[in-house]
C-alpha cells in the first residue's frame, strides 16, 4: 500500500512535469511563430543573396552610342533587367501566368505579352524555352539615362512546345531583336521590342576530331576519396603516385568526373578549378593523357536549367582547353540512364546543345558521351566525334557487340568502362573472385588485340566507402561497386594487375 | 473588305524542291502524305493588323487533325495553329495578337514531329495608320551655360503601337522666348532624337514632335542660371556704438551668373565674422531677386569685425571690416558706508540714456579667478559683501563691463 503511495506520488509528480514542460514548449513555439516573418533587416532586401538563375551568355558588341556614355555600373543594370525581362518571359510562357511581367515590361508592351499568353492558355499551350545566348548592342543611350535602344543579335533559344500535354515541336533558333527599355521607377522595362530578322536555325556543328593515339587507359579515382576527386582529400602526391602507378601499368590515358554541383554549378568555384589544373599538370609530367567527363550527377535537364549548365561548361572548357594533358571531352556520363526519368527528346536536345556550346569555343579536341550500354551508343553519333559507350555484361558479346556497331558507323570507337567486380561476401557469397577478375581481363585483352579496341578499364582501386548516390544505399550493390579496382583496399595488386600489365 | 484582304493576300504555291521531296519519300510512310500536301504562303507586303492566312493545297481529302500544325514564332511568343476548314479548303489562321505586331514571323509546318515546310513573313508596321509619338525629354532643368545641354527622343508608332522603320522623316521641334525651331530627323534605330543646348538665359524650352498628321504631347525643359560670380558686399548699422543692443544688417550685391542670370532664389550665402580677439563665427542668408541678408547683433565690446561672404564653393566677396566704439568712457560706481555694497552704475549708452538691459557685469573678488557675473536692470548692478562670508577689512574689487575696467578698494564694517 505504502510503496503503491510513493509510485503514486511519482508517476504525478513525473506526470506534472511532462505536461508543464509541453505547455512551455507549446507557448514557447507560439511565440517563436509570431516573432518570425518580415525583419526590419530585410526591407532593404540586403541580406538576400540572389542566386544565379539565369545566365545565358551574355557579350556586348559595342556600347559606343551618340547620345551618352554607358557607365559600368548602368550597363550591369540593364543587363540584369534585360535578361530579367527574357526569364520572366520564358516562365509565363511556361505557367501562363502574369506573374512579374509589370516589372519588366511598360504598360503597353504587358498588354501585348498579355494577349500572347491569353492565347496559348485557352488552347492549353505552354512553352518551356530558354534564351542561351545574348549579343547586345548599344544603339543609343538618352542624356538623362532613362532611355536605351539595343539591338540583341544571335539569340540563341530553346523550345519545347506542348498542346495538351503533348509535345509538337522542340528546336534551337537564333532571332535578332531590336529593344527599346525605358527606366522606370528603378527598373529597365521593355518598351519596344521587335524581331529585327528572321529565324536561322542552328546547324548542328561539325564533328571532326580523331583521336590520334590508341587508347588504353582507365577510369581514375583515388584510393581514398572515389567519387570525390577533387574536395578535401585533394592531393597531388597522392595523384603522382597513382599515376605512376598507371604508368606501371603502360597505360597512357585517364578519364576523370566532373561533378556538376562539385563544382559549385554556374558560379564555378575557382578552388575546384585550381585543382583540376593541378591534377592536368601531375597527368601531363607523368605524361598521361585526360578524358574530361563533365556534368556528372547532374540530372535537371530542365529547359529553365540550361542557362546554368551552358555557364557551368563555357567556365570549365575554357579554364583548361588548352592543357596538354586533355585528350577528349565526355558531356556526360550515362545519360541513357535519365531518358526514362526526364524523357529522352529533354536529355537528347540537351546533350546536343551542351555539344554545340562546347564545340563554339574548343575545336580541338574530340567530344564523345560516355553512354551507358552499346544499345544507347548511336544517339547523337553525328554529333559526337567518337562514339564511346560502356560494356559490363558477358565478354562473349563484346567482339559481335563492337563489330555490329562499327558496321553502323564510320565513327571510331571506345569501350570507355568495363571492368569485374571481384566482391564475394555476405551480400553475394557466390561472386567473382579474383581469378576470375584475372580471367576477365585475359579474356578481354584477347579480345581487344584481335578488334584493336580503344579501351578504359573499371578501375584502378578497390574503394573502402562508396556514396550513396553511386549506386544507392543497398549494401550488395555498394559492395560490388567497391571491388572493381586492379588493386585492392591494403594497396594489394590484384592478379588481374599483372595480367594487364603483361598484355 | 474582305474581299480586298484576300487580295491583298495574293496566295501562291510555294514549289518544295525536288531534293526535300526525295529526302522526305525515304521517310516514314506517314510523310508521304504530306508531300502532296503543301501550304500556300500569303505573299507580297504584309502590314501590320492585316489578316494572313496560309491555305493547304491537298490532293488528298483533308480533316484538320491530319493536317499537321502550324508553329509560329514572333516578337512576342510563340504558339501553334490547328487548321481549320472553310469552304472545303484548309486554312490556318494567325491570330490577331501576332498579325498586329510588325516584325518577323517564323513558321513552321509541323505533322507527326516532322517539319514539313517552315519561312518566315515580314510584317511591317502600318504607316498608313499613325498612332502616337511619345516624346522622352531630359534633363528635364539644366542651366544656361554653354556647357549644358538636354535631350528629346521621340518613339513615333503605328496605331497598334508598332515602330516606325528607319528613314521616316519626324520633325523635332523647340520653343524658347520668341525663337522657334524645327528641326527635320530621319529615325534612326527606331526612335528620332536630338541634343538641345542650353541657352544662356533662364527661361523655359517648350518642346514637341511631329510625324505626319500625328503630334507628341509637349514636355518642358526648365533653364536656371548657371553658378553664381563674385559679388561685393555691405553692412548697414544705424550707429557705430558697441551697445550690444542694435542690429546691424549684412547684404550682398545682385548676385548674377556669368551671363547676368540672377542666381536662383534660395542661394544660401554665409556670412563669416572675425572680431578683432580672432573669434570667429557666422550668420546666413538665402538670396531672393539675388540679393541676399542676414541680421547680427552690435557687440557689448568695442571691436573691429572682418566680415566675408561666400556661396559655398561657387563664389565670394570681399572681406568688409567695420568698427564699433565704446559707449562709456569710465564706469561709475557707489560703495554704501559700511563698505558692504557696491553699485555700479548707472550704466549709460552713446547718448546718455539708460543702457538696456542684460549688459554683462563682471566682478572680481581679490584677484579671484572666477567673477561673479550680473546682468544690468536699469543700467544699474549692485553687489553686496554679508558678514558671514566676508570679514573685516580691506577688500580690493576689480569690475568689468562693456568692455571697460576697474578697480576699486574698499574697507569691510
Amino acid at each position: 500500500m505504502k510503496k503503491n503511495k510513493t509510485l503514486y506520488r511519482l508517476l504525478i509528480l513525473s506526470a506534472f512535469i511532462v505536461i508543464n514542460a509541453g505547455v512551455i514548449y507549446g507557448i514557447s513555439q507560439v511565440y517563436a511563430y509570431l516573432n518570425t516573418g518580415a525583419d526590419r533587416s530585410q526591407i532593404l532586401h540586403l541580406d538576400v543573396v540572389s542566386d544565379q538563375y539565369y545566365t545565358p551568355d551574355i557579350t556586348w558588341s559595342t556600347i559606343e552610342n551618340p547620345g551618352r556614355p554607358l557607365e559600368p555600373f548602368n550597363q550591369q543594370k540593364i543587363e540584369k533587367d534585360y535578361l530579367d525581362a527574357w526569364y520572366i518571359r520564358n516562365i509565363s510562357f511556361k505557367t501562363g501566368s502574369h506573374h512579374g511581367i509589370e516589372d519588366h515590361y511598360t504598360s503597353k508592351a504587358r498588354q501585348k505579352l498579355y494577349e500572347t499568353l491569353e492565347e496559348n492558355n485557352t488552347q492549353e499551350i505552354y512553352i518551356e524555352g530558354t534564351t542561351l545566348t545574348h549579343d547586345l548592342s548599344l544603339e543609343f543611350y538618352s542624356a538623362d539615362g532613362t532611355l536605351v535602344v539595343l539591338t540583341d543579335r544571335n539569340v540563341s533559344s530553346f523550345q519545347r512546345v506542348f498542346k495538351e500535354g503533348q509535345l509538337y515541336y522542340q528546336g534551337e533558333s537564333v532571332d535578332n531583336y531590336r529593344i527599346i527599355m525605358l527606366l522606370e521607377d528603378g527598373f529597365w522595362r521593355i518598351r519596344h521590342l521587335e524581331k529585327i530578322g528572321p529565324t536561322s536555325e542552328i546547324t548542328p556543328s561539325q564533328a571532326s576530331n580523331h583521336i590520334a593515339t590508341s587508347i588504353a587507359g582507365i577510369n581514375y579515382y583515388p584510393q581514398e576519396n572515389p567519387w570525390n576527386t577533387f574536395g578535401d582529400q585533394f592531393d597531388t602526391e597522392t595523384l603522382q603516385k597513382d599515376f605512376q602507378v598507371i604508368n606501371d601499368l603502360h597505360l597512357n590515358t585517364i578519364r576523370i568526373f566532373i561533378g556538376y554541383e562539385d563544382f559549385g554549378n554556374s558560379q564555378v568555384s575557382p578552388d575546384r578549378l585550381e585543382k583540376l589544373i593541378g591534377l592536368l599538370n601531375v597527368a601531363s609530367q607523368e605524361g598521361l593523357d585526360v578524358i574530361v567527363t563533365l556534368f556528372d550527377f547532374y540530372g535537371n535537364y530542365e529547359v529553365s536549367d540550361w542557362t546554368r549548365t551552358q555557364k557551368h561548361l563555357l567556365t570549365i572548357v575554357s579554364a583548361i582547353k588548352d592543357h596538354p594533358a586533355l585528350l577528349a571531352w565526355d558531356i556526360k556520363n550515362e545519360p541513357d540512364l535519365d531518358f526514362k526519368q526526364r524523357g529522352e527528346d529533354l536529355v537528347l536536345a540537351w546533350l546536343q546543345h551542351s555539344i554545340t556550346t562546347l564545340r563554339c569555343i574548343d575545336q580541338e579536341h574530340p567530344i564523345t558521351i560516355g553512354w551507358s550500354s552499346p544499345d544507347a551508343a548511336l544517339f547523337l553519333e553525328k554529333e559526337v566525334d567518337y562514339i564511346s559507350f560502356h560494356y559490363y555484361k558477358n565478354l562473349k558479346n563484346l567482339s559481335q557487340v563492337y563489330t555490329k556497331l562499327k558496321a553502323q558507323t564510320p565513327k571510331q570507337i571506345v569501350l570507355e568502362e568495363f571492368g569485374m567486380s571481384s566482391y564475394r561476401g555476405l551480400w553475394n557469397p557466390f561472386g567473382y573472385s579474383e581469378k576470375d577478375q584475372a580471367q576477365y581481363y585475359r579474356d578481354f585483352l584477347e579480345i581487344q588485340k584481335r578488334d584493336s579496341l580503344h579501351y578504359l578499364s573499371w578501375t584502378l582501386y578497390d574503394f573502402r566507402e562508396i556514396p550513396n548516390n553511386v549506386s544507392g544505399v543497398y549494401p550488395w550493390r555498394k559492395n560490388k561497386q567497391a571491388y572493381f579496382g586492379l588493386i585492392d583496399i591494403h594497396g594489394v595488386k590484384d592478379d588481374a594487375y599483372s595480367v594487364l600489365k603483361n598484355r | 473588305m474582305t474581299l480586298k484582304k484576300i487580295h491583298i493576300i495574293s496566295i501562291c504555291l510555294a514549289l518544295l524542291s525536288i531534293s526535300y521531296v526525295l529526302v522526305a519519300f525515304q521517310k516514314t510512310p506517314e510523310a508521304v502524305r504530306s508531300i502532296v500536301s503543301r501550304l500556300s504562303i500569303p505573299k507580297g507586303p504584309l502590314f501590320a493588323g492585316q489578316e494572313i492566312r496560309f491555305k493547304l493545297v491537298s490532293d488528298l481529302p483533308t480533316t484538320s487533325s491530319e493536317n499537321g500544325v502550324l508553329f509560329i514564332h514572333g516578337s512576342y511568343g510563340t504558339t501553334l495553329i490547328e487548321a481549320s476548314i472553310k469552304n472545303e479548303e484548309v486554312i490556318y489562321i494567325i491570330p490577331k495578337t501576332y498579325t498586329r505586331r510588325a516584325g518577323y514571323l517564323d513558321w513552321k509546318h509541323i505533322q507527326n514531329g516532322e517539319i514539313l515546310d517552315r519561312g518566315s513573313l515580314y510584317i511591317s508596321s502600318d504607316t498608313t495608320h499613325l498612332g502616337t509619338i511619345e516624346n522622352y525629354v531630359g534633363p528635364r532643368s539644366i542651366n544656361a551655360n554653354l556647357r549644358d545641354y538636354s535631350m528629346m527622343v521621340s518613339i513615333p508608332t503605328d496605331h497598334l503601337d508598332n515602330m516606325i522603320p528607319d528613314s521616316t522623316k519626324v520633325f523635332l521641334k523647340t520653343q524658347f522666348r520668341d525663337r522657334i525651331q524645327n528641326t527635320k530627323k530621319l529615325i534612326t534605330h527606331n526612335i528620332a532624337w536630338q541634343r538641345i543646348p542650353a541657352p544662356l538665359m533662364t527661361g523655359r524650352i517648350s518642346t514637341g514632335a511631329t510625324l505626319g498628321t500625328i503630334a507628341s504631347k509637349e514636355r518642358v525643359i526648365d533653364i536656371f542660371p548657371d553658378i553664381a560670380t563674385d559679388y561685393t558686399m555691405d553692412v548697414t548699422r544705424t550707429h557705430s556704438f558697441a551697445d550690444g543692443n542694435e542690429l546691424m544688417t549684412f547684404g550682398t550685391s545682385q548676385i548674377k551668373d556669368q551671363n547676368d542670370n540672377i542666381i536662383t532664389d534660395g542661394t544660401l550665402v554665409t556670412f563669416h565674422i572675425r572680431d578683432s580677439n580672432n573669434r570667429y563665427w557666422e550668420t546666413t542668408g538665402i538670396s531672393r531677386n539675388g540679393y541676399a541678408f542676414a541680421k547680427a547683433l552690435h557687440p557689448q565690446i568695442p571691436s573691429t569685425w572682418t566680415i566675408k561672404s561666400s556661396i559655398e564653393g561657387i563664389a565670394q566677396s570681399e572681406e568688409f571690416t567695420i568698427t564699433f566704439l565704446s559707449v562709456l568712457q569710465e564706469i561709475p560706481t557707489t560703495l554704501s558706508e559700511d563698505g558692504r555694497e557696491i553699485t555700479i552704475g548707472p550704466l549709460t549708452s552713446y547718448l546718455g540714456q539708460i543702457i538696456q538691459d542684460g549688459i554683462d557685469v563682471k566682478l572680481y573678488i581679490e584677484e579671484s579667478q572666477e567673477p561673479i557675473t550680473q546682468l544690468s536692470e536699469n543700467g544699474i548692478v549692485s553687489f553686496s559683501f554679508p558678514k558671514e562670508q566676508f570679514p573685516e577689512g580691506p577688500l580690493q574689487l576689480g569690475i568689468e563691463t562693456l568692455g571697460l575696467t576697474k578697480t576699486i578698494k574698499t574697507s569691510l564694517n
